[in-house]
């Protein structure tokens, strides 16, 4: 016990030994040290972001930097002496020994080990993705105990542009993940979170190319890589200061890696009428941005001087956008859920989010999400009924598929409905048709959706043959969201798939391939009758 | 009779980088083909307008440029305005920036402008293309900026002026160190 005693005291004297020596070759005073403290509070000028006017640099005000990683590093090697993070009021406190010359780095990186955990970290994409970091000056700590060292992350708004380094910006988006986490750790306590890399760079343009460019088209999430992209050229379309779009994109994260989303994604604007994948997704998205800011109002700034409004939306306005409204409706759904948080707090969102929602037969829509919120909250299901009846969705008998056909808002075309076609094996041919008159690629009715239940294993074909002359039909197959098979015709003729199939529900989508094209010059109701053998 | 030639042959360049390469042309998202599976990108809210664009796909320095710039309406707008401004180095024909108001347009309609854009330098140099309309009496702005190549040399990415790129000594990965603001000290 007492050799125990004793190793245990000569691997810290050696360990406080060669700490002291690693300060070295100038950065130390050269005598051992003694414990000091360096504190502080690090902060970022934050630029609002009004409705109207833009970004108001005017208005430029001191906030914390919250949750990141602060280091204590020797100046001359760069040896790291302590680590930290900073708490929620952005303070900080470091224990070294005081014979070095030190710098105070702050990582744009929010780091936690251990449960819950997380790592989230702004790099830039055009260097290699490098993490952003800040330095202090060096500053010698010979003599001393204590020292505060306050430091600030500067917008680099020279008063008619941008004149110098723009530090704020990296620590303006963690901010809004910050508020991101606490919404979602106050639901899950111990949440482990995948790391994500959020790419930003002042040569983050809406061009279409080369990402290391800086071309990223716009600001958004990208399931391949499981990665953000935020643009960040000015006067050109910046988003750093955007909190709605940070957290509208953050939103795609976190139903990517922690819920589900069978979103097609592509361009969605105001006006539109949407798959209602792409609708629930976007949706989701919005209103996520005013649960995590506790704002209703959305905005999204760029142009001149970022005084330019992008798109401005009122998360609570119950009119939204009048050309858009139900179930394929982006807006509808940003209204319903945001409306529903209001009543009902986040807890029950993010626990259909992560229950039902995640593992549903059907698509994830609105009429899944909705589902599973009235199953496991049934003394809401009047408020959740309001909401629904607001915004022209059936509030009667949902289920994920509308197995009952309850929908009658069909978007100005009948043959939106019913949702989801129902199949049975040896059944009828079903006949479904698609256009383009919305739009293409993700538009409502460039896709009909049909399901099944496959009642044993066993082997099963889909075809879906033409009716309307000159249709290039096509099928995908889909099991809770994992992709079964689909077929890739490029001319006209059957599409069929034959499957070996395990007992359950399938989903699936019958397209033409001309409508999911942007240029495609084809127009018109093209149909196709479905059967299942 | 060369120098016609040399026209008929930029003529025809020009219409066969209009119309034949649609890559260029494609600048709200390449030709996709979209499965449950394949989850593409996931973007913010635009305004209800479509920009594409066409331009050749390679230039040579001091040559005219021809570029056309299509806008489509995707709702009823009272207003559409469209601004064109161009990075530096990047002369268009009609002056450093270009703005035209074409009032009120339907759902689904379409102008486009054509002009011509010249760079004494080689590089990859940005037209900025701002387009604003009015949709139930708000106020939306969708930007694209488009990619004009000359020559061979990719541009000069702008750095944050101040900002040194290193190894990190602990974690071993690249870091953009930038210069912190340290309070009382400004």
């Amino acid at each position: 016990m007492l050799c125990r005693y004793f190793k245990l005291h000569c691997v810290l004297a050696l360990f406080v030994l060669l700490a002291a020596g690693c300060g070295g070759n100038g950065g130390t005073s050269g005598t051992t040290g003694v414990s000091a403290t360096i504190s502080g509070a690090v902060t970022f000028a934050d630029v609002p972001a009004d409705k109207t006017a833009g970004l108001l640099y005017a208005s430029t005000i001191e906030r914390p930097v919250r949750g990141v990683v602060v280091e204590a590093l020797n100046a001359d090697t760069y040896a790291l002496l302590a680590t930290t993070t900073t708490d929620a009021a952005g303070r900080y406190s470091l224990a070294i020994l005081n014979n070095n010359v030190v710098i105070i780095r702050v990582k744009a990186q929010m780091l936690q080990t251990g449960s819950p955990s997380w790592d989230f970290q702004v790099v830039d994409n055009t260097r290699g993705k490098a993490l952003y970091a800040m330095d202090s000056a060096p500053f010698d700590m010979t003599g001393l105990t204590s020292v505060t060292k306050d430091l600030l992350a500067p917008s680099g708004w020279g008063g008619s542009s941008y004149s110098g380094t723009r530090v704020a910006a990296p620590f303006a988006i963690l901010n809004t993940v910050y508020k991101a986490l606490q919404k979602i750790k106050n639901a899950a306590p111990l949440v482990t979170m995948p790391q994500l890399l959020i790419n930003w760079s002042v040569n983050n343009r809406p061009a279409s190319g080369n990402v290391a460019l800086g071309e990223i088209n716009t600001s958004h999430y990208t399931s391949a890589e499981k990665q953000l992209y935020i643009l960040g050229k000015e006067n050109v379309d910046t988003d750093e200061y955007d909190d709605h779009v940070i957290a509208h994109e953050w939103g795609h994260y976190f139903e990517s890696r922690f819920s589900r989303s069978d979103s097609l994604g592509y361009d969605h604007g105001s006006g539109d009428k949407l798959d209602p994948r792409v609708a629930f997704g976007e949706g989701f998205g919005n209103a996520f941005s005013g649960m995590v800011t506790d704002d209703i109002r959305y905005v999204d700034t760029k142009g001149n001087k970022q005084g330019v409004i992008g798109v401005y939306m009122d998360l609570s306005n119950s009119a939204g956008d009048p050309i858009s409204v139900g179930w394929f409706s982006e807006d509808s759904v940003q209204y319903i859920l945001y409306w529903l948080y209001t009543k009902m707090g986040f807890q029950p969102i993010y626990d259909v989010l992560v229950g039902g929602q995640k593992t549903t037969d059907s698509y994830t829509t609105i009429f899944s999400f909705i589902s599973y919120l009235k199953a496991g909250n049934p003394g809401y299901v009047g408020q959740i009924n309001t909401a629904l009846t607001t915004k022209s969705i059936t509030a009667s008998a949902i289920d994920v598929w509308d197995s009952t056909a309850t929908e009658t808002n069909n978007g100005g075309d009948a043959d939106t409905l019913p949702v989801y076609t129902l199949l049975t094996k040896g059944g009828a041919a079903q006949r479904v048709c698609v256009n383009n008159q919305f739009g293409n690629i993700n538009k409502l009715m460039t896709r009909k959706y049909f399901y099944f239940q496959a009642p044993t294993s066993g082997h099963y074909t889909i075809n879906a043959a033409v009716f309307t002359a000159g249709g290039i039909p096509n099928i995908i197959l889909v099991s809770k969201g994992v992709q079964v098979d689909a077929t890739e015709n490029r001319v006209t003729g059957s599409a069929t798939l034959a499957e070996d199939l395990a007992a359950g529900y399938y989903v699936g989508e019958v397209y033409d391939f001309r409508y999911l094209t942007s240029g495609s010059a084809a127009t018109g109701d093209v149909c196709f009758d479905i059967t299942l053998n | 009779m060369k120098r016609t030639a040399c026209k008929l042959f930029k003529i025809f360049f020009a219409v066969f980088c209009l119309t034949v390469m649609p890559w260029q042309a494609a600048s709200s998202g390449d030709r996709i083909h979209a499965t449950a599976s394949n989850v593409p990108h996931s973007p913010k809210k635009s305004a209800p307008i479509d920009i594409t664009y066409s331009l050749p796909a390679q230039n040579g320095a001091g040559e005219d440029i021809p570029v056309t710039v299509s806008i489509k309406t995707l709702a009823d707008t009272s207003s559409l305005k469209l601004e064109i401004t161009a990075d530096s180095g990047l002369d268009m024909s009609f002056g450093t920036t270009y703005a035209r108001d074409y009032g009120s347009l339907l759902r689904n309609a379409a102008v486009s402008e054509s002009f011509t854009v010249v760079s004494k330098t080689d590089g990859r140099l940005y037209l900025n293309v701002f387009a604003t309309g009015v949709f139930g009496g708000r106020a939306m702005t969708q930007v694209i900026s488009i990619p004009v190549n000359i020559g061979t040399a990719t541009n000069k990415q702008q750095t944050s002026d101040k900002s040194i790129q290193r190894t990190d000594s602990v974690t071993k990965q690249n870091i953009i160190v930038m210069p912190a603001e340290e309070k009382g000290q400004k």
